[in-house]
């Protein structure tokens, strides 16, 4: 997918091999709009639901999996409507985004709970499976009250995963875990897609979806900001301008000295003294603020860039 | 369901939870061995003060209220509710599973317990029955037992839709039992049509037999029994449909 086609599509007829589709769906608390008509399309393989904390990914997840209704529009899943359908959830493994537990269970009572509920066959073996995809056959049987966060993250995972679920919704499902759990996670969420799973992880942090999702769907402020795949997501990042606060023993000789420059897209001189650059070519920028500086005899107090947060780069997305 | 069942159990029978439960159970016994040993007049005492004003307005709609309310206001207070609804287990089995683990708990101390408040006050009565005399003794006994039992499924019915509404559930309960069945009550004689306290207390009163009449002269509660029945069926019944409803259409957090 070229970079033009990673846009926000509303199309609603479902292709083929859709699995779950958002169809035109809104969700409102009061006044309060969480999700705004949004569409989307999942099919095989993993996506990444990405957005800054409040983007309504969760509200969104929720509805997906028929844990909030639908203020408008609708959610099928396996070509079913998942709300209100009990049965439904032989199909689909859901982690929340809450660690809470029952801590008077041990772990692998837990994932047995999962899979007495789910009434399957041979529930030793499904729940040894589960435990040992998680790699937590050591711990299983000390309570889940004794467990680390990363550690009730994975065993909360193996309950989901008991069932052999086609669908997977995972929301932040790598919250309290350490780096070699990520990975490990991350080998794990290949080897289900693999089988041909689909499957959805929420995350509000860019790279931690980079290397795991084929696809990613942007969410801000509740609107769909933009789905494709990661290339083409990235490479709308890429191109932002960036925001520098320059702080200096002489701001006017430094905004004079770089006001012409290729570097530099505006400069804007602050109230406080300091110095806004607006910038498509950073390492340049860099480069000739330094040797400005030292031709100028000032002084570089602080170079802070401005937008590195999460929401202001899905904001710029959006305003793109 | 037995699944369900079973958390449910797990989840409710906390120690300190527990301890609460029985020591609060407790009390009408504590009292009632209490007035035993030191009144002559000790049947009447029981039946008044014990059982009357202690153990049916206040013990067992408490005691219910503590469990009921937690039954599935705990599951949406503490973000669990997502681990039973996310799976294939039909609505009502949840309901009717949490409802069955609320009575069940409820009922083993309250019973349990209210038997031993009215064995106190009528075995080996002032008037020299003997102690397994059936209308002095077992059927008074029985009266207090079967009371009891209309008063937790009713009880549970409610609190249990209460606690899965409301975060103050406890409160409300408390504000429902003092406030309506017993300020409202006492002063609009009608409130006892629609009172879980009266519908026990009837059926306390009409199982029991003689030995009983205090209770409902105390109460004012003076309700055919079938009217008292009814009520608390149909109590059950409304909200077991509408902590159904609730679950059903609910946004789970």
């Amino acid at each position: 997918m070229s970079t033009d086609e990673a846009a926000v599509d509303n199309s609603t007829e479902p292709s083929s091999d859709a699995t779950i589709v958002v169809d035109n769906v809104s969700k409102w608390f009061g006044n309060v709009v969480a999700v705004n008509e949004v569409s989307l399309e999942f099919g095989p393989g993993i996506t990444g639901l990405l957005g800054p904390n409040g983007a309504g990914k969760t509200t969104l997840l929720h509805m997906m999996t028929g844990l909030s209704a639908t203020s408008r529009g609708e959610v099928r899943v396996l070509g079913q409507p998942v709300r209100g359908d009990t049965q439904l959830y032989r199909q689909i493994g859901v982690m929340t985004e809450h660690q809470a537990v029952y801590d008077f269970y041990t772990g692998r009572e837990f994932v047995e709970l999962s899979a007495r509920m789910h009434k399957l066959d041979n529930i030793p073996d499904s729940v040894q499976r589960a435990i040992e995809a998680v790699n937590m056959t050591d711990a299983q049987d000390r309570r889940l009250s004794t467990y680390s966060r990363g550690m009730r993250q994975r065993m909360r995972l193996a309950a989901t995963l008991v069932h052999d679920p086609p669908v997977l919704v995972l929301d932040e499902p790598l919250n309290g875990t350490d780096p070699r759990q990520r990975l490990e996670f991350h080998d794990l969420a290949r080897s289900l897609a693999s089988e041909g799973r689909t499957i959805v992880v929420s995350s509000h942090i860019l790279e931690e979806v980079e290397t795991l999702a084929d696809n990613i769907v942007l969410m801000v402020s509740g609107k769909l900001a933009a789905s494709g795949d990661f290339r083409s997501i990235r490479a709308l990042l890429d191109d932002r301008p960036y925001q520098i606060r320059v702080t200096s023993t002489n701001p006017r000789a430094l905004a004079g000295g770089l006001i012409g420059s290729d570097a530099v897209t505006s400069v804007t001189m602050e109230d406080d003294g300091s110095i806004l650059f607006l910038t498509n070519d950073l390492p340049s920028l860099q480069l000739q603020l330094a040797g400005v500086a030292r031709d100028a005899g000032a002084v570089l107090q602080t170079v802070e860039p401005q937008d590195e947060s999460l929401e202001s780069v899905f904001t710029y997305i959006v305003e793109r | 369901m037995l699944t369900v069942f079973f958390l449910t159990l797990r989840q409710l029978t906390g120690t300190r939870r527990q301890a609460i439960l029985w020591l609060f159970a407790a009390l009408p016994v504590a009292l009632a061995i209490l007035i035993r040993n030191l009144s002559d007049d000790y049947q009447d005492i029981i039946l008044g003060p014990t059982i009357s004003l202690v153990l049916i307005p206040i013990v067992l709609p408490l005691v219910v209220a503590i469990l009921a309310t937690t039954a599935l206001g705990e599951d949406v207070e503490d973000r669990t509710l997502s681990y039973i609804v996310l799976r294939p287990v039909a609505r009502w089995q949840i309901v009717a599973a949490k409802y069955i683990a609320v009575i069940v708990l409820a009922a083993v101390p309250l019973l349990l317990l209210g038997a031993v408040t009215a064995a106190v006050a009528f075995v080996g009565d002032p008037n020299g029955e003997s102690a397994f005399d059936y209308e002095a003794v077992i059927k008074p006994i029985l009266g207090v037992v079967a009371g009891l039992a209309v008063g937790i499924v009713a009880y549970s019915a409610a609190f249990m839709w209460l606690g899965l509404i409301s975060g103050q559930a406890l409160g409300i309960a408390i504000v429902y039992v003092f406030v309506w069945e017993g300020i409202a009550a006492g002063i609009f004689s009608g409130i006892r049509y629609l009172s879980i306290r009266s519908y026990s207390i009837i059926t306390m009163q009409d199982i029991g037999g003689e030995p009983l009449d205090t209770i409902g002269a105390i109460a004012g509660s003076q309700i055919a029994l079938t009217v008292a029945l009814w009520g608390a069926a149909a109590v059950v019944v409304a909200f077991l449909v509408l902590t159904l409803v609730q679950l059903r259409n609910m946004d789970v957090p």
